[in-house]
């Protein structure tokens, strides 16, 4: 069967909060019927209508909305400060780089090129773009800009040299997919069919 | 046509000049879409004076669906100030109904009422900026998708209340029909006061028992449904409910959950 997913939910949701206000609403059962693989939320919905009934009935709190404004400008304003540095963030968010490199469905290594910017940022597919928008928690233009500055040069790297270091050239993201060593074969075939449209 | 279908099947015909929603046979409401069609001809003045109206019932007032279109179009025209702008209107306007709808949970505790306001809102902000059609929704109904991530996220703070729960045995006259309790969830049109009563009575419930509760009390399931349903025993049924009566029945005598 095929899986509903969370836009089909938001409407399903609207339908049923219309149905429950009409006149004659459908017994939840018929819902439960209809929409089987949405049958824990229907029953939650459910459970939950009392209560947010009542809090809609409830007298505004202006000291509690004046905390959610401040609260939620704070969000805001984190979600649009540009990015130091994908790791840094993660682990700012209790993430060890493995883990973050999970979440997004690639390698610790790709991870790790995508940090020193070492990816023409054109060629990154907006699905991994938004990935990381989710994971971090940042607007994915935040994200984009960080890609698209310029590479940088490895912080743990020592370099002995008479010359100024400079990062190594971009390369694309289907290239970088192909060469990542530790991508596994399923990771690689899916990026691959995700590469070639940003 | 069925639920769904009605729920998407706002308007009838969409204007050429918007973009249109990526969902098949979905459309905007048709004041939402008048509002775009005029913010789309209208001076960078005006645009901000509509912004900044507050009185809800003035014709000029937006329609959070309405700002969400703008939102996502002047983050796509990499104009984040702008999109800064009215995302930060948008929190604004919300925190009002974030803040009512959090307090009434009085199972959660302080820090997790301000926890939970802030992934609702962290979850707002992500699904308002995100390009991925799955937030398609918001600029269909604004209000109803962020009542939606708002349960989400009291559901999961609220597993996170049960597990700090430690209940009672259950009296053995568990799943008798309590009159009081029927009487208001099978009340078509209850008073401000009945409502606000049973609201606060079930929010000292865990989800499991609200849940038991309202399916037996207010849908008129058998025990034998709700267990076939919720994938649980008969017995456990048996249990939470006659759980859930009790504390109700508690509170109902001494206001202490």
């Amino acid at each position: 069967m095929r899986q509903i997913n969370e836009d089909e939910r938001d409407a399903l949701f609207a339908a049923w909060m219309e149905d429950r206000e009409s006149a004659v609403p459908a017994p939840l059962g018929e819902w439960v019927e209809r929409y089987p693989d949405c049958a824990g939320e229907l029953i939650s919905w459910a459970a939950d209508a009392p209560v947010l009934n009542a809090a809609e009935r409830r007298s505004p709190d202006a000291e509690a909305e004046q905390k959610a404004i401040a609260s939620g400008l704070q969000t805001l304003a984190r979600f649009l400060q540009p990015l130091d540095s994908l790791l840094g963030e993660a682990r700012a968010r209790g993430r060890s780089p493995k883990a973050l490199a999970e979440e997004i469905n690639i390698s610790p290594t790709l991870l790790a090129r995508l940090q020193q910017r070492l990816i023409a940022a054109g060629s990154i597919p907006d699905t991994l773009v938004a990935g990381l928008s989710s994971a971090l928690g940042r607007s994915t233009s935040v994200i984009r800009e960080y890609l698209a500055r310029p590479a940088m040069l490895a912080q743990s790297a020592s370099y002995k040299s008479d010359r100024v270091p400079q990062a190594a050239s971009q390369e694309s993201f289907l290239h970088a997919v192909l060469s990542a060593p530790d991508l596994t074969e399923t990771q690689r075939q899916y990026w691959l069919d995700q590469g070639h449209a940003p | 046509m069925n639920k769904l279908g009605t729920a998407m099947a706002v308007c009838a015909e969409s204007s050429p000049l918007l973009r249109p929603l990526q969902k098949t046979g979905r459309y905007r409401e048709t004041l939402v879409e008048q509002q775009i069609q005029s913010l789309l001809s209208c001076t960078a003045v005006e645009f901000r004076r509509r912004l900044r109206v507050k009185d809800r019932s003035a014709d000029d007032y937006l329609r959070e669906e309405t700002l969400v279109y703008f939102l996502r179009e002047r983050q796509h025209a990499g104009d984040t100030h702008a999109a800064g702008e009215i995302a930060r209107l948008l929190v604004e306007r919300s925190a009002g109904f974030l803040a009512r709808n959090l307090t009434c949970w009085r199972q959660l505790a302080p820090h997790q009422v301000e926890d939970c306001l802030r992934d609702a809102q962290m979850r707002m902000i992500q699904d308002l900026f995100s390009e991925d059609a799955q937030c398609e929704f918001w600029e269909v109904r604004f209000w109803l998708c962020l009542k939606r991530r708002l349960l989400n996220c009291v559901a999961r703070y609220n597993r996170t209340a049960d597990n700090e729960i430690h209940p009672e045995p259950p009296p053995e006259s568990a799943g008798a029909p309590g009159d009081w309790w029927e009487t208001r969830l099978s009340d078509a049109a209850p008073t401000p006061h009945e409502c606000a009563e049973l609201g606060e009575a079930l929010s000292l419930l865990s989800e499991r028992e609200r849940q038991v509760f309202v399916l037996y009390h207010a849908e008129r399931w058998t025990q034998q449904e709700i267990a076939q349903q919720l994938q649980i025993t008969d017995r456990t049924v048996r249990n939470i409910l006659g759980r859930a009566e009790a504390r109700l029945q508690q509170w109902r005598q001494t206001g202490v959950p």
